[in-house]
């Protein structure tokens, strides 16, 4: 009789244990992995606040004029009325005529996009090639190919051809320019 | 009074607290089971504190992620993705730049003015090359063969080849010329880098073909 206290104290003690402590605990520690989650992301996120702050303040330090001559020169789509009217303008001021401007439609634009290697589809910048046949004297294109390559919006010519006449003075240029846009 | 005789023949005990011979003795076994027992509860309630410590912790960490989330303004955010994305492809467009200008004054200066003419040009740039295709019309057989020279001269213009030779009825002899030239070459930077210079040589040595 005399230890049946203690053994009741020791009974409940492992009831404690066994039926409260022990299973909380398992709760405790599924708790602390979050807590321990929540305070990275908590972390991380004041990190990505400092970097937010820091890139705006750059970004304000962009003067305007510049970003819109980037965005002029990488468009956020092909833009290709513009871009005709870009070149257009840059030929008419060394005398060179545009006579005709092929793939320019959407259904072409399309397909080109649609058929780029798999290199191109990882760029972030699309591209799209122009062909154009245009109507120059030989330095006069020549002057109009310089323009071409310093214009602001960005255009490669990627093939040329001509033939010489045999008595006009002035030659047919056919030129693919290829153009790009950021996606 | 007190006559100190006995008036009774009853042993009296003398008049004397009684102390009680209880002594209470604590098992071994006692003391385990109040230590376990006592750690047991201590432990229970700070469970119990330790957990609603930690429930609260995570729920005030979730409000503060909220209010966190909302200080990002999304359309900012996009912008900067946006002008980095320009930025980079601009950069590498840019490096890519190729100015075809330049190959006219290397055909021009490489080219014999007198006994030599091209009449038709196709250029195509891809695959990491540009490639040249040029028919034309010489004066004589002396005359391809120094054109041949000539081109050979000019590091820029890679594996020169003058083919399908043909003498016409006129005496003069028509040949096909292709060759290769590095991109590099004509890089836009490159040209730029040159631009004085180049210019100069497009005022004194451009001709046509």
């Amino acid at each position: 009789m005399r230890n049946i206290i203690p053994f009741m104290l020791i009974v409940m003690a492992l009831g404690a244990f066994f039926g409260y402590i022990n299973p909380r605990y398992e709760a405790i520690k599924e708790l602390e992995s979050q807590k321990a989650s929540r305070d990275q992301t908590l972390a991380k996120s004041r990190e990505l606040q400092t970097l937010r702050d820091d890139l705006l303040k750059r970004l304000n330090t962009f003067p305007t004029r510049d970003l819109n001559r980037l965005e002029k020169m990488l468009p956020d789509n092909i833009d290709n009325v513009r871009l005709i009217i870009d070149i257009s303008a840059l030929a008419a001021k060394r005398g060179v005529v545009v006579k005709n401007v092929k793939n320019i439609s959407a259904a072409t634009i399309a397909d080109q996009t649609k058929n780029e290697s798999s290199s191109d589809k990882n760029n972030k910048y699309g591209s799209v090639v122009l062909d154009m046949t245009v109507t120059a004297s030989y330095d006069n294109f020549i002057a109009f190919l310089k323009d071409l390559e310093k214009s602001l919006r960005l255009v490669d010519v990627v093939s040329l051809t001509f033939t010489a006449p045999e008595s006009s003075p002035t030659y047919d240029f056919t030129i693919g320019l290829k153009t790009y846009w950021l996606k | 009074m007190d006559t100190g005789l006995q008036s009774s023949f009853i042993p009296k005990r003398p008049i004397t607290p009684t102390v009680a011979n209880t002594k209470v003795t604590v098992s071994f076994f006692t003391i385990i089971a109040l230590v376990l027992f006592f750690v047991a509860l201590a432990g229970s309630i700070g469970v119990f504190f330790y957990e609603r410590y930690l429930t609260q912790n995570i729920a005030s960490a979730d409000a503060d992620l909220v209010r966190a989330q909302g200080a990002f303004d999304p359309n900012a955010i996009k912008t900067m993705i946006r002008l980095d994305s320009r930025l980079t492809s601009a950069k590498s467009l840019l490096t890519s730049h190729i100015a075809l200008s330049p190959l006219f004054d290397i055909l021009g200066k490489s080219t014999l003015k007198r006994s030599v003419r091209f009449k038709t040009l196709d250029v195509s740039v891809g695959d990491g090359k540009v490639s040249l295709v040029m028919k034309g019309q010489a004066t004589g057989f002396t005359a391809i063969a120094l054109q041949s020279d000539s081109f050979g001269k000019d590091k820029r213009l890679q594996s020169p080849l003058l083919s399908d030779l043909a003498l016409d009825q006129t005496g003069a002899v028509s040949f096909t010329f292709t060759a290769t030239i590095d991109p590099s070459t004509l890089a836009y930077k490159m040209v730029q880098m040159n631009e004085p210079k180049t210019q100069s040589d497009t005022a004194s040595s451009v001709t046509t073909p």
